[in-house]
C-alpha cells in the first residue's frame, strides 16, 4: 500500500463518504527520516534570528577553553540544556572602516548585513534573513515573520535595506491571529481546499500584469527602479497566494493550538520572560506548519529599556550608571539583565527542540544566529560581540563548539549561515568586513 | 690600583663623547591609550571614598530641587519626573532638564548663565598629575612625586564625577573613549626624533597628530606593535622642540595642537593645549608612557561635554550624575590661564592628559592627508549656539529639532510657552537681563 503524507482514510457510512487523516507517521519519510518519502524532497531548513541588546557581561559568559567541552559559564546556564545543538561564537569583530562607529547600532547592523552602516537605525543593505527568505520562502504562506516580545513595534531587526524595517507582531494574540487566524487552514484537516478569497485575489494580481510590463516600458530609470522595488513585493504576495492555493507540506506532528489569552506586552523582565516563551512556541509551530520558513524575534532593542519592575535603573541606563564592583570585577544589576536575554532564548531552543520532525527536532532542521549590538555595553564595544548559532541546519552545521573568532570580521558568521542554508556563496560582505573564511570548525 | 682606576675613568669619558651618540635617530609610536590625567585616591572602584574625594563619587542629582524653577510648578516637577514605561529618566526629563533659567523659554544648555549656580562637588585632596603650567610653585597641586605647583584645575572640577574618576586606564570615560580609538574612532601617532643618544638627547624633535590609518588589533583585541602609521600634518599637528634626560622626554611650552579626548563622533577632533607640555617616558620595552598638557578652553570643555551624540546634556545629568548647569560655574570659576584681552577673564583652564603608546612605524604620508571633522549636526549647532551666548551675551535659541542623532537626549519638543508680558525669543537673539 502506497502511503503518502496526504493519504486519507476513506470509507462510507450512512451512505456518506467519511475522511479521516492520519498523524505525522515515519513512513511518510525516507528510510533516514531526513526527507519526505513521497517527493523526495528534503525536510526543509528553517532559517531564524533571535536578537538581544546590550551584549553579554564577559567576566560571566566567556569559557576559558574553545573547543568542544568547554566551560558551563553562570550567564549561559539556561542555555546549557542546548549546548549540544548549538555554538558558541566569541571574538569576532565588526569593523567601521571610516564610518562612525554608531553606537548601538553598528555592532548588530554589521552583523546582519556585512556592511557597517553610514547612519543611526539604517542598514547598509539587506539583512541577511531577507537574503535566506528570498531564497527559501517559496512555498510558505508568509516570506518571513517578525516578533517583538517587548510589545515595541519599532522594533524589527529584519530590513531590505535602509530605515525600513518589516513590522513585527507585537502581540501573542497578534502573532497567533497572524500565523493561525484569518486565511489559515490547518494542514492536517482533511477537508482543506484552497481559499476562495484568495483564489480572487490571485487572479485580480494575475490581470494586471499585462498593465504592470507596459507601465514598466514607458517611465524612466528612477521610477522604474522605484517600481521594481514595488512589483517585487507584489510577486512575493503573489507567491504567497499561491502557497495558500495549495496544501502545506506540513511535516511535524504538532497541534494547532487554541489563541492564547490577552496578556500584558511590554518591557519588564516578568512580563518579557512570560510571554517570548508563547511567542515561540507559536513561531515554532508556524515554521512546523509552513506557514513560514524565516522568523527574526527580538527579545529586547539595541540600548535595552527592559525593567525589573521597582528598580530604578532600566538595562541600557545601568550599563553606564552603575559601578563595576570591582571586588567582583562586574556590574551585578546589568548582568542580571543579560541573564535574563540568555532565558528568553533559552525557551526559544526549547521549543524548537520540543518538536519532532523525522530525524530530529525542529531545532536540528533549524538554523537560528542569536547576536546582540556590543560586547561590552558600557563601552559600546563591538570587537568580540557574543553570537550564538543553534540548530544544525538539516546536518550542515556541526555543534557543540565554542569558537573564538580571533578579531577576524563578524561576516564570517553571515557567510557561514548562508552557506550552510545552501548558498553557493564565495565572499560575503564589504570593506573591513568583507570576508571568504567560513568557519570551518563548525561547516560540515 | 690607582693607575688602572685612572684608566676606567678615561675609558668612561671615552664612551661618553663617542661620535657613535650622534647619529640621527627616530622613533615613532602610536597612542594606545588617552585619558585625563585625574589622580585617583579611592582603592579600586570610581566611587569609593577617597583623599581625593572624600565623598566619593558624585552622587546622583536631585532632580525634584533642579527641575524646580520660578515658574515650574511642583506638579509639573513631578510629571516630568513621573517613571514611563520603557523609556529612560533621561528621555522623560529632557524637556524640563533643558529648560531651568530663570524665564521658561530660555534652553539652559545653551544658555547656563540663566539658571542659577547649584554648584558642584570637586576634588578636595592636594595631589593632581600634570605640569607647573605657570612656572609658579605656589599655585596648584603637589604632584605625586612632591613637585609642587602642579596646574590641573580640570581635574579638580570633574576628578569627583561618576565617568571621569577611577584608577589609571579604569575611569569610565577613560575606558570607552579609549575602546573606541583602538576600534578606528581615530588614530593619534607620536615621532620622536634626535641627533645623539636617544636616551639622552638635547636637541630633539617630538611630533604628534592624528593618523588617517586605522590601528592594527591582534586576535586577543590588542593594538599590535609595529605598524605603518602616516603622519597626518593637518590642523592637529604640532613639532615641539624636546630634550631627553635619562629616556624622559620633556618639551618646550608652546601651543600644542593634537586630537581630543574623545569618545563619539560629535566631540572627536582638535585639543588645542595653550602654553602646552608633553612629558613622555620611554619605557626599556620600547612603549612610551607619559603626559599632555596645557591651559584648554574651559568653554570647549563644557560644550564638547554637553553637546554630543549620544550622550549629551541630559545623558550627563541623568546617567552620570553631573549637573551640566553647576560645570559650567565651576569650569569659569576654576579657569586659571589665557586671560580674555577685552575682559580679563580667564578663558583656560589647566589640564593634563596621560598617553601610552606603542613602538610604530611612523611615516609622513607622499599625498598630504586630511582629518575629516564632522560639523553642521546639532550639537556643533548647539555649541556655536552656546560661544555665541557667551560671547555676545544674548541669550540664544536652541538649532531646530529634529537635527540630533538616535538616543541623543535633548529638548525636541517646543519650548515652554513664554511668561505672559515677558518677551519671546523664539527666533533669534535675546539679550540677557
Amino acid at each position: 500500500m502506497s502511503l503518502s503524507r496526504r493519504f486519507l482514510l476513506r470509507g462510507m457510512t450512512h451512505s456518506s463518504l467519511a475522511v479521516m487523516s492520519l498523524p505525522f507517521l515515519d513512513c511518510f519519510l525516507n528510510e533516514n527520516g531526513t526527507a519526505l518519502a513521497a517527493t523526495g524532497k528534503p525536510i526543509p531548513t528553517r532559517f531564524g534570528t533571535y536578537f538581544w541588546g546590550c551584549g553579554l557581561t564577559k567576566a560571566l559568559f566567556m569559557p576559558a577553553s574553545v573547543g568542544a567541552n568547554y566551560q558551563d559559564t553562570p550567564q549561559l546556564a539556561s542555555l546549557k540544556p542546548f549546548k549540544g545543538k548549538m555554538n558558541l561564537l566569541t571574538g569576532f569583530r565588526a569593523f567601521v572602516d571610516e564610518k562612525p562607529n554608531i553606537q548601538h547600532w553598528s555592532g548588530n547592523a554589521a552583523i546582519a548585513t556585512g556592511n557597517a552602516p553610514a547612519n543611526d537605525r539604517e542598514f547598509a543593505g539587506e539583512t541577511l534573513d531577507m537574503t535566506i527568505a528570498g531564497a527559501i520562502a517559496k512555498g510558505s504562506r508568509y516570506k518571513s515573520i517578525e516578533v517583538a516580545c517587548s510589545g515595541n513595534r519599532n522594533e524589527s531587526f529584519s530590513s531590505l535595506g535602509g530605515r525600513n524595517t518589516n513590522p513585527p507582531e507585537v502581540s501573542p494574540i497578534g502573532l497567533y491571529n497572524r500565523l493561525f487566524g484569518a486565511g489559515f487552514q490547518d494542514p492536517s484537516n482533511a477537508d482543506w481546499k484552497p481559499d476562495p478569497h484568495v483564489m480572487l485575489q490571485q487572479s485580480v494580481l494575475s490581470v494586471v500584469t499585462e498593465d504592470r510590463q507596459k507601465l514598466m516600458a514607458s517611465v524612466g530609470a528612477a521610477d522604474k527602479a522605484r517600481l521594481e522595488q514595488y512589483f517585487t513585493s507584489v510577486r512575493e504576495l503573489e507567491q504567497g497566494l499561491a502557497a495558500e492555493l495549495s496544501r502545506p507540506e506540513m511535516i511535524a506532528d504538532v497541534k494547532i493550538p487554541a489563541s492564547p489569552e490577552e496578556m500584558i506586552v511590554n518591557k519588564a523582565v516578568p512580563n518579557l520572560l512570560k510571554v517570548t516563551p508563547i511567542m515561540a512556541r507559536l513561531l515554532a509551530i508556524g515554521l512546523a506548519t509552513n506557514q513560514t520558513r524565516v522568523f527574526n524575534m527580538s527579545f529586547c532593542e539595541p540600548a535595552s529599556t527592559m525593567y525589573q519592575p521597582g528598580d530604578s535603573y532600566p538595562f541600557h541606563q545601568a550599563t553606564h550608571e552603575e559601578p563595576v564592583d570591582e571586588a567582583l570585577g562586574y556590574q551585578p544589576i546589568t548582568s542580571k539583565f543579560s541573564e535574563y536575554c540568555m532565558q528568553g532564548l533559552a525557551s526559544v531552543l526549547a521549543e524548537l527542540d520540543g518538536i519532532r520532525e523525522g530525524d530530529g527536532t525542529l531545532l536540528d532542521h533549524s538554523l537560528l544566529l542569536a547576536y546582540t549590538d556590543t560586547s561590552n555595553a558600557k563601552l559600546h564595544a563591538i570587537d568580540g560581540i557574543p553570537m550564538v548559532l543553534a540548530g544544525g541546519a538539516n546536518g550542515k552545521i556541526k555543534t557543540g563548539l565554542h569558537v573564538a573568532g580571533g578579531g577576524t570580521t563578524v561576516s564570517r558568521v553571515g557567510l557561514t549561515v548562508q552557506q550552510a542554508m545552501g548558498f553557493l556563496l564565495d565572499s560575503w560582505g564589504t570593506q573591513s568586513n568583507q570576508t571568504n573564511r567560513p568557519i570551518s570548525e563548525i561547516v560540515i | 690600583m690607582r693607575i688602572i682606576f685612572v684608566s676606567v675613568g678615561l675609558i668612561g669619558l671615552a664612551f661618553a663623547t663617542t661620535p657613535a651618540s650622534a647619529v640621527p635617530w627616530v622613533r615613532g609610536y602610536v597612542v594606545d591609550a588617552y585619558e585625563p590625567a585625574f589622580y585617583f585616591g579611592g582603592k579600586l572602584s570610581q566611587d569609593d571614598l577617597g583623599t581625593d574625594c572624600p565623598k566619593g563619587a558624585v552622587p546622583d542629582n536631585d532632580y525634584a530641587k533642579i527641575l524646580k524653577t520660578s515658574w515650574r510648578s511642583d506638579a509639573e516637577v513631578k510629571k516630568l519626573m513621573t517613571p514611563v514605561e520603557g523609556r529612560e529618566p533621561g528621555g522623560i526629563m529632557a524637556p524640563g532638564l533643558s529648560y531651568r533659567g530663570f524665564r521658561p523659554d530660555i534652553e539652559t544648555y545653551i544658555n547656563p548663565f540663566a539658571a542659577p549656580d547649584p554648584g558642584f562637588q570637586q576634588v578636595t585632596g592636594k595631589i593632581a598629575e600634570g605640569f607647573n603650567l605657570d612656572n609658579n610653585p605656589r599655585t596648584g597641586f603637589s604632584g605625586t612625586k612632591g613637585e609642587a605647583g602642579i596646574d590641573n584645575n580640570f581635574y579638580r572640577v570633574m576628578g569627583c564625577t561618576l565617568t571621569y574618576r577611577g584608577a589609571p586606564w579604569k575611569g569610565y570615560l577613560s575606558e570607552r573613549s579609549t575602546d573606541k580609538m583602538v576600534d578606528g574612532h581615530y588614530t593619534m601617532v607620536i615621532r620622536v626624533s634626535g641627533n645623539q643618544d636617544p636616551m639622552n638627547d638635547a636637541d630633539v624633535v617630538v611630533e604628534v597628530g592624528y593618523s588617517p590609518d586605522q590601528m592594527v588589533k591582534d586576535p586577543m583585541g590588542k593594538v599590535t606593535p609595529d605598524y605603518s602609521y602616516r603622519l597626518a600634518k593637518s590642523a592637529q599637528f604640532t613639532k615641539l622642540k624636546a630634550r631627553i634626560r635619562g629616556g624622559v622626554i620633556e618639551t618646550e611650552q608652546k601651543d600644542i595642537r593634537m586630537p581630543e579626548f574623545s569618545w563619539a563622533e560629535s566631540n572627536r577632533g582638535e585639543a588645542l593645549f595653550q602654553k602646552g607640555k608633553m612629558r613622555l617616558t620611554m619605557n626599556n620595552d620600547g612603549t612610551l608612557l607619559g603626559m599632555a598638557g596645557g591651559y584648554r578652553d574651559w568653554r570647549e570643555i563644557y560644550g564638547r561635554d554637553t553637546f554630543n551624540i549620544p550622550s549629551g546634556g541630559p545623558t550627563r545629568e541623568t546617567f552620570y550624575h553631573q549637573n551640566q548647569i553647576g560645570m559650567f560655574y565651576a569650569l569659569r570659576r576654576n579657569a586659571d590661564g589665557i586671560p580674555d584681552a577685552t575682559t580679563g577673564q580667564n578663558t583656560g583652564i589647566s589640564t593634563a592628559y596621560r598617553i601610552r603608546a606603542l613602538p610604530a612605524f611612523v611615516v609622513d604620508p607622499r599625498q598630504p592627508v586630511v582629518i575629516d571633522q564632522q560639523a553642521g549636526e546639532r550639537p556643533y549647532q548647539e555649541r556655536d549656539a552656546f560661544m555665541r551666548a557667551l560671547t555676545t551675551r544674548t541669550l540664544q535659541a536652541p538649532p531646530p529639532s529634529g537635527s540630533g542623532g538616535g538616543g541623543y537626549y535633548r529638548s525636541t519638543t517646543p519650548a515652554p510657552a513664554p511668561v505672559p508680558g515677558q518677551a519671546s525669543k523664539s527666533t533669534g537673539a535675546t539679550a540677557v537681563r
